[in-house]
């Protein structure tokens, strides 16, 4: 049996035929999109799975739970625009009731407009800045 | 061979620094990205594979839940090997930040000195990836598809904007005292245990007091990236020498649910092979650390 040690010494990713030419046509590795088309991962780029978006770039996200024998569920969507363009990143509300999404990975939000102020501010590449002086 | 603290060894410093350097220098193939690029891609596509479909905890294949341990120290492994390639010195190993060393004022820290990482600032204007310096960031991720996109720019730091502190080393023996337990069900960020307070409370603080390019999934931009998660990395370390009985968990019984992060599981890479968590528990076949506390 190979040991650990010996899969990682073999691996480099000097060559361009280990990642391929253009790093734009990997989407993921073909062995996570064959196990996503199964049903088991989340690719993303084909849609959001139990998160249902929507043409106004809404997020759905679908809570679960029993309490005292019953069956709760709450969804919760998000319809967040920036400068009238719908936000199309993808977000979900944790058990405690805070924002989470993929954009801003190390925070959760108790506040929506926090969020949407921080990205802002985080992507600079996306979202010029507007103020004067 | 030895992990050593960035700040306390000149020669595991200056060979970070210089194969940081290299690594952006080196084109990846044909491609307008270089070798280093590509951890700042691996990372961000890992991020956003989340597993299972619509988890509402943010659980993926790298990050808030189990794997998150042994699929950043197989990034780190499998970066520590780039370097010791270009700069041919086999006996390099990464250094790491201890930030807890430096919590009563991080941003005080010599780590941000002219000759380790330079400092704050948009962009970053002083050490050796300055502006100018030709350590530009190439991608990163789109603030509003979670795509990402071609930039070419330098680096961003923004100190205490977005959070003002970093674990204390009371707060890290707290977190190894509390959680004799790696996981438990349903192994993800609404539960505590020691992989989520290592990684909610001890790792993301971190990201938020660098702020910049560290607040994105393209994280890697930043070299302070590698430090901090080798840091990560031996706290969890010190973790196992403590528990030598605790399992990783969970085990490869649990359902398919949780694929991407059991035992057995082939952990998310673009290359080929096939690395499970169970393979990497045992990093002293790669590296040990100077001192784990
Ligand atoms: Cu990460």
């Amino acid at each position: 049996m190979q040991s650990g040690k010996e899969k990682v010494a073999g691996c480099k990713v000097e060559h361009a035929e280990e990642v391929g030419d253009d790093l734009r046509h990997l989407d993921q590795p073909d062995w996570v999109k064959e196990l996503a088309r199964g049903g088991h991962g989340h690719d993303d780029h084909a849609g959001h799975g139990g998160h249902g978006g929507d043409h106004d770039g809404g997020f759905t996200s679908t809570r679960t739970t029993h309490h005292d024998g019953h069956e709760i569920e709450i969804k919760t969507t998000y319809h967040i625009k920036i400068d009238g363009k719908p936000y199309r990143g993808h977000l979900s509300v944790n058990d405690d009731g805070h924002l989470h999404c993929h954009a801003i990975p190390y925070e959760t939000y108790g506040s929506a407009l926090d969020f949407v102020r921080n990205l802002i501010d985080i992507y600079p590449d996306t979202f010029a800045t507007k103020t004067q002086g | 061979m030895i992990r050593h603290n960035i700040l306390t060894n000149d020669v595991a410093r200056q060979n970070f620094v210089q194969g940081c350097l290299a690594l952006k220098a080196e084109p990846l193939g044909t491609t307008r990205y270089s070798t280093y690029d590509y951890f700042a891609f691996w990372h961000h596509r890992a991020m956003n594979f989340m597993t299972p479909p619509g988890n509402s905890a943010g659980r993926n294949a790298a990050h808030a839940g189990p794997v998150f341990g042994p699929w950043h120290r197989f990034l780190l492994i499998v970066f520590e090997n780039q370097i010791r390639r270009v700069l041919n010195e086999d006996d390099f190993r990464l250094p790491y930040w201890d930030w807890a060393a430096d919590a009563a004022s991080p941003a005080g820290s010599p780590l941000w000195g002219p000759d380790v990482l330079g400092g704050s600032g948009n962009p970053v204007r002083s050490g050796p990836f300055r502006d100018g310096s030709g350590f530009n960031i190439r991608l990163t991720q789109d603030g509003n598809s979670d795509d990402w996109m071609d930039v070419d720019r330098p680096l961003r730091r923004g100190f205490n904007i977005f959070g003002t502190t970093v674990p204390s080393a009371t707060e890290v023996t707290n977190s190894i005292n509390s959680f004799p337990f790696y996981e438990r069900q349903p192994y993800n960020n609404d539960v505590s245990s020691f992989r989520w307070d290592l990684e909610i409370p001890l790792h993301s603080t971190v990201h938020r007091f660098v702020g910049g390019d560290m607040m994105t999934t393209t994280s890697p931009n930043d070299p302070v990236f590698f430090l901090h998660h080798c840091n990560i990395d031996r706290i969890w370390a010190r973790w196992q020498s403590t528990y030598p009985q605790a399992l990783y968990l969970p085990r490869q019984t649990a359902p398919d649910t949780y694929r991407f992060h059991r035992e057995d599981d082939r952990m998310h890479t673009f290359l080929d092979i096939n690395l499970t968590p169970a393979d990497i528990l045992d990093y002293t076949v790669y590296y040990d650390y100077d001192i784990l506390n």
